[in-house]
């Protein structure tokens, strides 16, 4: 009867994948193998196989000229065996860490005939039994000694039938068209003094996904994603660095900027570094700042999601900020924080971490985080933490690790907006009540850090770009250089005082140990009673000894 | 590069089948806006670079190097990579002190000096002003940490007693200036062409049941180097180089995979074999993959004579003969300071000292031809160039062994005690990135290497003859059998090496496996005879030295990461040509059986191939 019930899954995905030869292939070997592989001893009782097609098309201009372009197609393939039962198996986590395979890089096919593309997969999973086998049998033994928590190791998911049709590929013309673009705006660069460097670069990323599993999920989506990063660093009397960068991003190169709007942006973005050059270094500081809401996104991003990804909850090395926290207000009670993979456009901004269906197979959905302050959920995969026993479609990975859980669009909320020049004021109030001639403003970020293990010291570090004194007199905001902003979790979320009414978004790609996966951070502007800065490390140098050539006359000029 | 006529020969027939044979690039443009650019920075860098009250540069050269790289691959008919990657980088190398005493041959193992202003990428269309900044702010980095490390040289020198009279040898040989421009265009390699080889070769396997696996790849790097220095010389040099891989996989009894390969090198797309041909050779890797798998197992040990045949002979010269230092490349020491063992020359292991010993037969002589191109119609790929990337014409031969006797070692302008001035083998070094065989690049460091390379004997014998002198040193030694090294029979440079045992009376011979050689240092002192014919082979030969100190960093760790990074250090190399007997003899040499890992890996599911 069971088999019976495959077949009619099968040819069910299959008439809707019809156009797709490959996920034939795919499925067909898929149920092949796994046909073996549960009857062996121990059983394999889940297979999943991802398979990856990127297409990627990548240019870089300095000067008016291209430096580099690019289009670079290749496959990648991803097997994931369970071994054992849903209760207890190969992914157990043990406090004694366990060696995984080393896998040498590879190119898998990318354009593939039936018989590369089977062949291709049963080798991984040849591979892959070869370990977890033994795996499965070591973390038995070892968890027999250790106290053993009722907790599952594998939640069950519904079965699934998605099927996305194929994007076009950029074409050619389309690709020179961006180079001329971007060449054209990099010519800004020309004669600028102290330039260290000045790039425009474009990255654009088509990716199709395929998703099989033996628990009846057929999925075939796409990613992509068009980026320009336009960046510029100078030198600074005292041999220091200043850096600068401006990212546009969207779904498609059709999301990004016209040639005028880049130029402009270039030139803006110069005029910006050579401010910084010129501002004086900031020392030291702990005191009330606002964070812009461009800066804020990638500031919740590090201290709040990171440590709400549920699998987090069953690593014994790791600090588990959030376990018993669950019912308990964690953030200010005017705050409340989503996440939702479906949202893909926010205020005409495409959004990062937009997807259909996550690394697992399953929907991905929308969860309340936070509500009015208190923690009512973690991001879960499907591995269930104690309270949560299913997956939210949370549950991401790269082509080259097994998924965990992760972000998605993060928002965060307020239920009492507030106007930037209150925010203001109530910084500069906060500044005299705690006897401070300035607060900050940062306005720009470039990403961060955090670390969440038991290790260290659970910290976060933060990396502004443009970070500005507020004076409590009159005086005009001052620009400063050479801030990171430093913390610890608990202690910042309680110092968040209150909100924004506008939001902004940062996209970016957030990297852990599932790989990289694309995220988005949707967020206010923030007021905190009170952060901690330290100085950015300096990079010693006494500069260049003759000038720059550019700078100097010469035939060509 | 080859010469400009054969180029124009083959120029009017590569017309014909332009498509199928790719396409012959112009010579650069720009080649005016590319030195300027590069005599104006140096002209600029030698006469005002200035840093404190440190020493001025007194030498320098700029290389600029323009190109592409290429690479597709497939597998069992399906395409797995395809895609070109620009060239475009400069080199800078930039010395202070004089010739005879510079900071390039001063290692303090304690004080590493590093400086970095920033770096400028040059474009893929050559700009005067770009290639400028970039060579600009190369030249500052390399001049900053020069000067500084050359003072802390003197200092240490003095406080220890040495002088320049107490150098072994000059740090730097003079040359002539050269100024060579090698208006050659060179061929471009059609990478739909070559994907068109890749899938069809790799579509023949499926045909194969007990495969695992079965791939090809063509990886190539065409480009121009352009070259000046401050001694005057200027060079263009054309270079291009692509390699066909082809690989077929099985398991064994135990599961375990037996892999093995076909290489190809080739410097123009017109000598790559037609499909026809290469499809034959890839059946005969695949029989043999299956002969492999049926053959009988060595095993005991067995000392006696061994008859070494076609690529295998090349191979064991190679692996006696082109190792840096102890073998044919030279090797020059570096002065070495740390706090606890003081100043003192590297303990480096070199030949150089042992010139004029005999380590080999006296029957035995080995000379370097670097502009040979051919070879009984075979092209060779480590000749041809008219001058090494350091602007030295070599002379036309050069003798290496003589009757046995060591005469020279293969140099560049770095002298060794003994050979104090170049012989013109500062040679390319392709190194690959991306997939296990993926692009080749050109090395940024300028590393001595070989050309070509002739191994021939005053005493031949025919093949008759050669075999019945095995067969009287086994009788001699009371054996009944002796064995047989020989390459594949195929098309291709490279082809898998059996081994065969012979029986003496009857003389039918059998494929075995699980044979391990290890040559000795005095194996080739054994050598009895060779025969009449001569072959030629193309190869990467891989940095020895490179390698030992890859792995060295690696010693501690597992396995797999060992073989990952072996496998990334083995598929690069100088490119060179070997010629060598067509079949070898040595008296007296130990075969062991391969020590194996015999527990069968488990492989429940049989592969697709095997159950269509």
């Amino acid at each position: 009867m069971k088999t019976l019930h495959h077949l009619i899954f099968w040819l069910l995905a299959l008439s809707s994948a019809a156009q797709d030869s490959y996920s034939k292939i795919l499925q067909e070997e898929l149920t092949r193998e796994f046909e073996i592989l549960s009857k062996e001893d121990p059983p394999v009782y889940y297979m999943d196989y991802r398979y990856q097609l990127k297409n990627s098309w990548r240019a870089n201009a300095s000067f008016g000229k291209i430096v580099s372009a690019i289009n670079v197609k290749n496959g990648d393939a991803f097997v994931q065996l369970r071994v054992g039962s849903p209760e207890f198996d190969n992914f157990h986590e043990v406090s004694q860490r366990s060696m995984r395979p080393f896998v040498l890089p590879e190119a898998v096919t990318y354009n593939p005939s039936a018989e590369s593309l089977a062949q291709t997969f049963w080798q991984k999973t040849m591979e892959q039994y070869a370990f977890t086998g033994s795996q499965y049998l070591q973390k038995k033994n070892l968890i027999q000694q250790e106290e053993q928590e009722s907790i599952a190791d594998f939640s069950p998911a519904d079965a699934q039938v998605y099927y996305e049709d194929p994007i076009p590929a950029m074409s050619p013309a389309d690709f020179e068209k961006v180079q001329t673009l971007i060449a054209n705006a990099s010519k800004a660069f020309k004669g600028v003094p102290h330039l260290k460097f000045g790039n425009v670069a474009f990255n654009y990323n088509l990716d199709r996904k395929y998703f099989f599993s033996s628990d009846e999920q057929s999925i075939v989506q796409n990613y992509r994603f068009a980026r320009i990063i336009v960046t510029c660093a100078l030198r600074t009397e005292e041999g220091d660095e200043v850096y600068q960068s401006k990212i546009f991003d969207g779904f498609s190169p059709k999301a990004l900027p016209e040639q005028a709007e880049l130029d402009e942006a270039v030139q803006s973005l110069i005029d910006k570094v050579q401010q910084l050059r010129e501002a004086p270094k900031a020392e030291p500081y702990a005191g009330p700042a606002v964070l812009s809401a461009d800066a804020a996104g990638v500031f919740f991003h590090e201290i709040l999601g990171h440590r709400i990804e549920g699998h987090r909850l069953r690593q014994k090395i790791n600090a588990q900020t959030f376990k018993k926290k669950l019912g308990e207000q964690v953030l200010p009670k005017t705050l409340s924080v989503i996440f939702d993979p479906e949202m893909s456009i926010y205020e005409g901004q495409d959004l990062n971490g937009y997807y259909q269906y996550d690394d697992q197979g399953v929907k991905g959905k929308k969860v309340s985080i936070i509500e009015n302050g208190i923690l009512q959920s973690f991001l879960m995969s499907r591995t269930p933490v104690p309270g949560i026993d299913q997956s939210n479609g949370h549950g991401r990975g790269d082509i080259r690790n097994h998924p965990v859980s992760r972000q998605s669009v993060m928002q965060i909320s307020t239920s009492k907006p507030m106007e930037e020049d209150k925010l203001i004021s109530m910084l500069k109030k906060e500044c005299k009540k705690q006897k401070l001639e300035y607060g900050y403003y940062i306005a720009n970020v470039t990403g961060g850090y955090t670390t969440t293990h038991r290790y260290s010291p659970n910290a976060f570090n933060v990396a502004p770009t443009e970070v500005y004194k507020v004076f409590v007199d009159d005086r005009p905001n001052q620009l400063v250089r050479g801030v990171n902003l430093i913390g610890t979790p608990l202690a910042m979320f309680s110092t968040i005082e209150a909100a924004g009414d506008r939001s902004a978004v940062f996209n970016g790609f957030c990297g852990a140990e599932s790989g990289s996966v694309p995220v988005s951070a949707i967020a206010p502007m923030i007021l905190a009673t009170k952060i901690e800065t330290q100085k950015k490390v300096e990079k010693s140098s006494t500069g260049p000894l003759l000038p720059d050539p550019m700078l100097v006359s010469n035939p060509n000029n | 590069m080859k010469t400009l006529t054969k180029y124009i020969l083959s120029l009017a027939i590569a017309c014909l089948i332009f498509l199928s044979n790719g396409a012959l690039a112009q010579v650069p443009p720009h080649q005016e806006i590319i030195f300027k650019a590069m005599e104006d920075e140096m002209e600029r860098s030698m006469n005002e670079l200035s840093y404190e009250d440190y020493k001025k540069p007194f030498y320098i050269e700029y290389a600029t190097n323009l190109g592409t790289a290429g690479i597709v691959g497939a597998k069992l008919g399906g395409v797995t990579e395809k895609g070109t990657f620009p060239i475009n980088f400069p080199t800078v190398r930039l010395m202070v002190g004089d010739y005879e005493l510079n900071d390039e041959k001063f290692n303090n193992k304690e004080s590493r000096v590093f400086h970095n202003d920033g770096n400028s990428p040059l474009s893929i269309e050559p700009d005067y002003d770009m290639l400028r900044r970039s060579l600009w702010i190369m030249t500052n980095n390399v001049y900053k940490t020069a000067s500084e490390k050359f003072e802390n040289q003197l200092d240490i020198m003095e406080q220890n007693n040495y002088t320049k009279a107490d150098m072994i040898a000059t740090d730097f040989a003079k040359a002539e200036p050269l100024q060579m421009i090698v208006e050659e265009p060179i061929q471009e390699f059609d990478l739909n062409y070559c994907e068109k080889i890749v899938s069809d070769l790799s579509s023949k396997a499926t045909e194969f049941q007990f495969l695992s696996d079965f791939s090809a790849s063509i990886s190539y790097i065409t480009m121009h180097r352009f070259y000046v220095n401050s001694e005057g010389s200027k060079t263009l040099m054309p270079y291009a180089l692509a390699r066909l891989i082809v690989r077929a996989e099985a398991m064994d009894e135990k599961n375990k995979v037996v892999g093995q390969e076909l290489k190809y090198y080739f410097d123009r797309q017109s000598d790559l074999p037609t499909l026809e041909i290469l499809g034959q050779d890839a059946e005969a890797l695949i029989s043999n993959v299956k002969e492999n798998l049926g053959a009988e197992e060595f095993s005991g040990r067995y000392e006696g004579p061994l008859i070494f045949e076609k690529g295998a002979v090349a191979q064991l010269l190679v692996e006696k003969l082109c190792t840096r230092g102890n073998g044919l490349i030279s090797n020059p020491r570096n002065l070495v300071y740390s706090s606890k063992e003081g100043l003192f020359w590297g303990k480096l292991f070199s030949w150089d000292k042992n010139i004029g010993d005999k380590f080999l037969d006296k029957s035995i002589s080995v000379v370097s031809y670097p502009f040979l191109e051919e070879f009984e119609g075979k092209r060779l790929i480590g000749g041809g160039e008219k001058f090494d990337l350091q602007a030295v014409v070599p002379q036309d031969s050069l003798v290496l062994f003589e009757n046995g006797y060591l005469r020279n070692q293969l140099n560049d302008r770095t002298p060794t005690e003994n050979q104090p001035r170049s012989f013109g083998r500062s040679q390319p070094y392709l190194s690959n990135f991306g997939s296990s065989n993926g692009y080749l690049r050109l090395s940024l460091v300028q590393k001595r290497g070989p050309d070509v390379i002739e191994v021939s004997s005053s005493e031949k014998k025919s093949m008759e003859a050669l075999y019945a002198t095995a067969k009287e040193l086994a009788d001699e030694e009371g054996n009944e059998v002796l064995y047989v090294a020989r390459s594949l029979s195929t098309s291709a440079d490279s082809a898998p090496i059996n081994f065969y045992v012979v029986d003496v009376e009857s003389g039918s011979e059998e494929l075995i496996k699980g044979v391990n050689y290890e040559s000795n240092s005095t194996s080739l002192k054994d050598l009895a005879c060779v025969s009449m014919e001569s072959s030629a082979y193309n190869m990467l030969l891989v940095d020895d030295k490179l390698l030992r100190d890859v792995m060295k960093r690696y010693e501690r760790a597992p396995d797999e990461i060992k073989e990952f990074f072996r496998s990334m250090n083995t598929t690069g190399g100088f490119p060179m040509s070997v010629i060598s007997p067509n079949v070898v003899l040595l008296e007296d040499q130990e075969l062991k059986a391969s020590g194996t890992d015999n527990i069968p890996q488990v492989v429940p599911v049989p592969s697709p191939l095997s159950v269509r």
